[in-house]
C-alpha cells in the first residue's frame, strides 16, 4: 500500500499534476515527508496539503477487520492455522502447533537437534491430510549442508511406520521437499524475487531457513567473535556493495530490516510458517571471554555458566513471532518456549532419537533466571 | 473626529484622557491597560474598565475579545480535579499492576509499555482489548477497541482464551443487569477492529485515518498500536526525519487520546546501549520519543517473575509490582488457578 500511486487516488486533477510534477508519486513520498516540507515543495497553503495527507491516508490505510472474522477466517483453514509439530506438550502449548503467518524460530547451540527438529517439520508439512498433514510441498533452504535425505527417510518410516512402509509414498514426499543451498546472501535474496510463483504453484506449506545466522556470517567480513560482540541493530553490517544492501536501498530501510519484513509477507500472504534457525553467540555481559580461535591451552577458560545468548541481536529477537531454545542443564537437554504471544513460558526435556526429537517425561518444569540466556553444561570450547 | 464629549464616563476622567492624547477610539485600539494606567494615572483595574466599555460599544474591535478566547479555552484546576475523579480506567486483571497503575490505564492519556522480547507487552495489549470491553455493570468502561497490529504478533486464539477467561469472571459476579452478549466470547472478539499495518507509511496513513474512523465509530475507548517501533526501527536511514514524523505522531495520537476521551497504548521494542562496556537494555526510539507518552511503563524480568516499572508518570510514584500470565490472561501473583511461569 505504500507503493500506492498518487495517480490512483481520488485527488482532483490540478493537484495531481502539481505532485507529479514535484516528483511525489507513491503514498509514501506524501506521508513520510512532514507538513511543512510538503508546504515548500508544492508550493501550496497549509489547508490544501491537510487535505492532500487526508486522502492519502484513508487511500494508503489498510481495511480493517474485526477479531471474529479473523477468528471465523482461522477455523476454515487447513490444520486451523497451525502444523502440528506431533509432539503432544508443544503443540498444547502452542495451541495446535507452529502458526501459520508467523517467524518461529529455533535457536541453540551446535548439535543441539534444530536440524533434527526442521526435517521432522518437513514430514509433517508434506504428510497427507488424513494422516494429519497439510498435504504440500516444503522450500528448505539450507546454507550449511545440512539437510540429509535418508536422515529424513528414517524420521519418516520410524514416525509412521504405516504410511512410509509404501516405498510410493516416501517417493512422493521426498519430491515434494525443495532444497536450495544458497551460498552466499545475494543468492539467498535473489531467490526470494521468484519465490512467489513458486508458493503458488507447489502448493508450498512451509518455508525453512537452516540456518538464517549461517547466511548472514558470511557476509559479514569482521572475525566472528568481534562480530557478534559488538552487534547492535546499525553493526550486524555489510560490506556496501551486497545485493541486500541494494535492495534495502530501494525500500530506504536497513538490511535487517528488508529481511524482515520480506520474510513476514510472505508468511502472512500465503498463511503459511516459516521456521528459521539461528546461532548462538556469547553474550556481551560474559565475563569470560573465550578467543575461538586460539589453540593456546591456557587461554581456554572452563567456565560452568558460560553465557550465550542467541545471535543477531535484540532486533531480531523482536522481529521473530515465537522462539524456541534447545539447551542443556546438568546433562539433561531441554526445550524451552521463550517467546511466545500463545503461550507462557514452558521447558520441556527431550531426546533425540531416530524418530527426530521426542519430549521425555510430563513434569513441569520451571526456569531460572534471564529467559534468552541459553544454557549449556561446562565444557571446554575448543578453537 | 474628537468623540471624547459622548464617552459615558465622569468630567474628570474625559479631561484626564483628553490631556494624555486620548480623544479617538482609534487611538485607544492598541494600548494595553497598563500603559495606559500609567498615561492617565489611574489603577490598572480602572483602565481596563475604561478600555472594556468603550470596546464593547464597539463590536468589530480584537482586543478584548482575544482576552476573554484565552479564558474560554483554559480550565481551572478544580474543574480539571472534578473530572479526575470521575474518568474511567482500564484493568489489567492484576490487581497490583491495577494500583501502580492507579486504578488501571487511564483515559485521556497515552501510556508505553516497553519491555525485552517474550515479556508479555502483546500479552498486556491484548488484555486490555478485551478489558475495555467490560460493560459499566461491572465496573468497566465499556467501550470498543481499534488494535493496530504492526508485528503480526495478534493471534487471535490467544483473544480467544482471554476472552473466555473474561467471560468466566464476569459469570462469577453473577450480575442479574448483566445482558446476555457480555457472555458470549464472540462479541468480545467482534469489538475488536483490527488494522494489519505492513509498512511505516501506512502505520502514518492508518493514525491520520483514525480521527474520521473515530467520527464513525464512536464507541471505541481504546486504541492499541503493538508496536510503535517495528516499522520505525528498520526503514529509515534519516534519523531527524524519523524522529519529526514520530513526534508528529505522538502529538496526533495524544491529541486524539483528549478530545475523544479514550485511552492510547503504545507498545514500544528495547534496545541496546552501550556504556562503560556494559550493555543495557533502553526503550528503542530515542530519547525525544519518550516524551510522547504520558506514562511509561517497563516491563522486565526478575528471578522468576515478571515485573512491571512504572518508570514515567506525571502522579504515579515509580515502583515496581509483579504480574503473572496465565492461560485466561493476565493476572496476579498469587491467582490460584492453573499458576505458570
Amino acid at each position: 500500500m505504500a507503493g500506492r500511486l498518487i495517480s490512483g487516488m481520488q485527488l482532483d486533477a490540478p493537484l495531481s499534476h502539481i505532485l507529479h510534477a514535484r516528483g511525489i508519486l507513491t503514498a509514501k513520498d506524501v506521508l513520510c515527508k512532514p507538513e511543512t516540507e510538503l508546504m515548500e515543495l508544492l508550493d501550496l497553503p497549509l489547508s490544501r496539503i491537510r487535505d492532500v495527507i487526508f486522502q492519502t491516508s484513508i487511500d494508503a490505510c489498510p481495511p480493517y477487520r474485526s477479531a471474529l472474522a479473523l477468528k471465523e477466517e482461522r477455523e476454515s483453514e487447513e490444520g486451523f492455522g497451525h502444523l502440528p509439530t506431533h509432539l503432544m506438550d508443544i503443540d498444547s502449548a502452542l495451541l495446535g502447533g507452529i502458526p501459520f503467518g508467523a517467524i518461529t524460530e529455533v535457536v541453540g547451540p551446535a548439535g543441539f537437534g534444530k536440524t533434527q527438529l526442521c526435517l521432522m517439520l518437513c514430514v509433517n508439512a508434506a504428510l497427507q491430510k488424513e494422516y494429519g498433514g497439510l498435504d504440500g510441498s516444503v522450500i528448505y533452504y539450507d546454507s550449511e549442508h545440512k539437510f540429509h535425505p535418508g536422515r529424513m527417510a528414517e524420521i519418516a518410516q520410524s514416525r509412521f511406520p504405516h504410511v512410509f512402509s509404501d516405498l510410493n509414498n516416501l517417493r512422493k514426499l521426498a519430491t515434494s521437499i525443495l532444497v536450495y543451498h544458497p551460498h552466499s546472501l545475494d543468492e539467498f535474496i535473489s531467490s526470494l524475487d521468484g519465490l512467489e510463483n513458486i508458493l503458488i504453484e507447489k502448493k508450498v506449506r512451509l518455508l525453512i531457513v537452516d540456518s538464517i545466522a549461517a547466511l548472514l556470517q558470511r557476509w559479514t567480513r569482521k572475525p566472528i567473535s568481534e562480530a557478534w560482540a559488538s552487534s547492535s541493530d546499525n553493526e550486524v553490517n555489510v560490506a556496501k556493495s551486497n545485493l541486500i544492501n541494494v535492495r534495502a536501498h530501494e525500500f530506504g530501510c536497513s538490511s535487517m530490516g528488508w529481511l524482515t519484513s520480506s520474510e513476514r509477507y510472505l508468511a502472512e500472504a500465503f498463511r503459511i510458517p516459516i521456521l528459521v534457525t539461528n546461532q548462538v553467540r556469547i553474550s556481551s555481559n560474559s565475563r569470560f571471554s573465550v578467543s575461538r580461535h586460539n589453540e593456546d591451552a591456557d587461554t581456554m577458560v572452563h567456565d560452568p555458566e558460560l553465557q550465550l545468548t542467541a545471535a543477531l541481536g535484540p532486533s531480531w529477537a523482536h522481529s521473530v513471532n515465537i522462539r524456541i531454545i534447545l539447551e542443556s542443564i546438568g546433562g539433561q537437554r531441554f526445550l524451552k518456549i521463550a517467546k511466545s504471544p500463545l503461550s507462557p513460558v514452558t521447558v520441556h526435556p527431550y531426546k533425540v532419537t531416530n524418530r527426530g526429537l521426542e519430549l521425555i517425561g510430563r513434569d513441569n518444569y520451571t526456569c531460572g533466571g534471564d529467559i534468552m540466556q541459553i544454557h549449556i553444561d561446562g565444557k571446554l570450547l575448543k578453537a | 473626529m474628537d468623540m471624547s464629549n459622548v464617552w459615558p464616563f465622569p468630567l474628570s476622567l474625559r479631561s484626564k484622557l483628553a490631556a494624555a492624547g486620548y480623544s479617538t477610539l482609534a487611538s485607544l485600539q492598541n494600548v494595553s491597560p497598563s500603559a495606559l494606567a500609567r498615561d492617565i494615572n489611574v489603577s490598572r483595574e480602572e483602565a481596563l474598565r475604561i478600555l472594556k466599555t468603550l470596546h464593547g460599544n464597539d463590536k468589530s474591535s480584537s482586543h478584548s475579545s482575544s482576552g476573554s478566547s484565552l479564558l474560554n479555552g483554559a480550565k481551572t484546576a478544580w474543574e480539571l480535579l472534578c473530572h479526575e475523579n470521575t474518568r474511567r480506567r482500564i484493568s489489567t486483571s492484576c490487581a497490583e499492576l491495577d494500583s501502580l497503575l492507579g486504578g488501571g490505564i487511564c483515559l485521556q492519556e497515552v501510556t508505553e509499555i516497553c519491555g525485552a522480547p517474550g515479556i508479555g507487552k502483546t500479552q498486556f495489549s491484548m488484555q486490555l482489548a478485551i478489558n475495555v470491553q467490560i460493560p459499566k455493570e461491572a465496573d468497566g468502561v465499556g467501550g470498543k477497541v481499534v488494535y493496530i497490529d504492526t508485528e503480526g504478533s495478534f493471534m487471535v486464539e490467544r483473544a480467544l482464551q482471554m476472552a473466555n477467561g473474561c467471560v468466566a469472571h464476569l459469570h462469577s459476579l453473577s450480575l442479574s443487569s448483566l445482558s446476555s452478549e457480555y457472555l458470549d466470547v464472540d462479541t468480545y472478539l467482534s469489538n475488536i477492529y483490527y488494522f494489519r499495518i505492513c509498512n511505516c507509511t501506512e502505520q502514518i496513513a492508518v493514525v491520520n485515518h483514525l480521527e474520521k474512523f473515530l467520527e464513525d465509530h464512536k464507541e471505541v475507548k481504546l486504541i492499541v498500536i503493538d508496536s510503535v517501533t517495528f516499522h520505525f526501527r528498520h526503514n529509515f536511514e534519516d534519523m531527524s526525519s524519523r524522529t519529526r514524523i514520530l513526534s508528529s505522531m505522538g502529538q496526533k495520537l495524544m491529541h486524539i487520546s483528549e478530545s475523544h476521551q479514550l485511552a492510547v497504548v503504545l507498545v514500544n521494542q528495547v534496545t541496546t546501549k552501550f556504556s562503560g562496556g556494559i550493555s543495557k537494555l533502553i526503550p528503542a526510539l530515542g530519547e525525544s520519543w519518550s516524551h510522547a507518552c504520558t506514562n511509561r511503563l517497563i516491563l522486565y524480568w526478575e528471578d522468576n517473575q515478571r515485573f512491571a516499572y512504572m518508570y514515567k508518570s506525571p502522579s504515579l510514584p515509580s515502583v515496581s509490582a509483579p504480574f503473572s500470565v496465565t492461560q485466561d490472561g493476565m493476572c496476579s501473583v498469587n491467582y490460584n488457578k492453573r499458576q505458570r511461569v
